[in-house]
């Protein structure tokens, strides 16, 4: 990254958080199906549209910058395979642990970049991940529902 | 009078010229003193958040029913700011230093009391350490140290808020 501007600076940072929003767009719909509480279901559906709003704002975002979005993955695996609740809570955290690592990156970058927008765009966006995934790691894990360091694990 | 010879007038002037050149060279040097200024103080942003976290982990311990897992967070953000003031000379100086007398009064807010204070207290935090986040001059050095931390502490304690309630 030595050399990088201040824009190419925010726009792998931005490419960052899209990549992982895709990967929520991509995940969640699996995760409902295999939630049986109407709850967690409707949950799942609030997150996908969530996220879809989230990855369309993102794209245009690039696209104003003249930078072309980068697009989703064919596939994404869980970290194990959703047959249960279970293992579907546990990729939903996992989802949001990994969007809050990407606008965790995208704090350091509008930091080197000496972008206030974007460092504020990725502050919001980093407790905004935090926040989602504590509704499914209070399912998943009750003890320990939150992390110390979002975006670090 | 005594006559003076050319030989010794020559090396009278070529003393008195050296004199002379070696006090102009001594009045037009600058005589750089060496003076041990101190750093400066940590960032007062910085120390506010942990007297404020310090608040926030007391009340933690004197509550009860809370997840375990909050109080270890308040553990590791306590660790996590100290951290950061270490990477300011200023205040591993003020650390060296002798300790107050017993009994000063101690910077932080009071200790929560109860549990709308506690969430109180925790919001209060929260905002001040994304404040901070987000306006932490990005001219200062540590800044890719201190802003993100500083964001994840802030997105941790807002997910605190939401399990206090």
């Amino acid at each position: 990254m030595s050399g990088a501007g201040p824009k190419d600076l925010v726009v792998a940072g931005l490419q960052s958080v899209l990549a992982a929003e895709h990967a929520c767009v991509y995940g969640y719909p699996v995760i409902g199906t295999q939630l049986s509480d109407a709850g967690q279901r409707g949950q799942a559906h609030a997150d996908e549209a969530a996220h879809r709003l989230a990855r369309d704002a993102l794209a245009a975002q690039l696209n104003a910058l003249g930078v072309t979005p980068v697009a989703a993955d064919i596939e994404y695996q869980p970290p194990n395979p959703v047959r249960t609740a279970a293992t579907a809570q546990q990729w939903a955290v996992q989802l949001e642990d990994r969007l809050a690592a990407a606008y965790r990156y995208l704090v350091l970058c509008a930091v080197r970049a000496d972008s206030a927008p974007a460092r504020k765009q990725a502050v919001d966006g980093l407790i905004g991940a935090a926040a989602g995934a504590v509704y499914w790691r209070r399912l998943s894990q009750p003890d320990a529902p939150t992390v110390a360091f979002p975006g670090t694990g | 009078m005594a006559e003076i010879s050319r030989r010794a007038l020559l090396g009278r002037s070529a003393v008195l010229l050296g004199l002379a050149a070696g006090a102009g060279a001594g009045f037009a040097r600058h005589v750089h003193h060496r003076v041990a200024l101190p750093p400066p103080p940590p960032p007062a942003a910085l120390v506010q958040a942990l007297a404020a976290q310090q608040s926030v982990r007391a009340g933690y311990e004197h509550a009860s029913g809370l997840p375990a897992g909050l109080i270890a967070d308040a553990q590791a953000h306590r660790q996590a700011l100290r951290a950061l003031l270490e990477l300011y000379p200023g205040w591993r100086l003020a650390q060296a230093e002798p300790a107050p007398a017993a009994g000063a009064p101690t910077a932080g807010p009071p200790v929560p009391a109860n549990r709308q204070q506690l969430v109180s207290a925790v919001s209060a935090l929260t905002d001040q350490l994304r404040h901070q986040a987000e306006a932490w001059p990005a001219t200062d050095p540590h800044a890719v140290e201190v802003a993100p931390v500083l964001a994840s502490i802030a997105a941790s304690l807002q997910t605190h808020r939401m399990v206090l309630g």
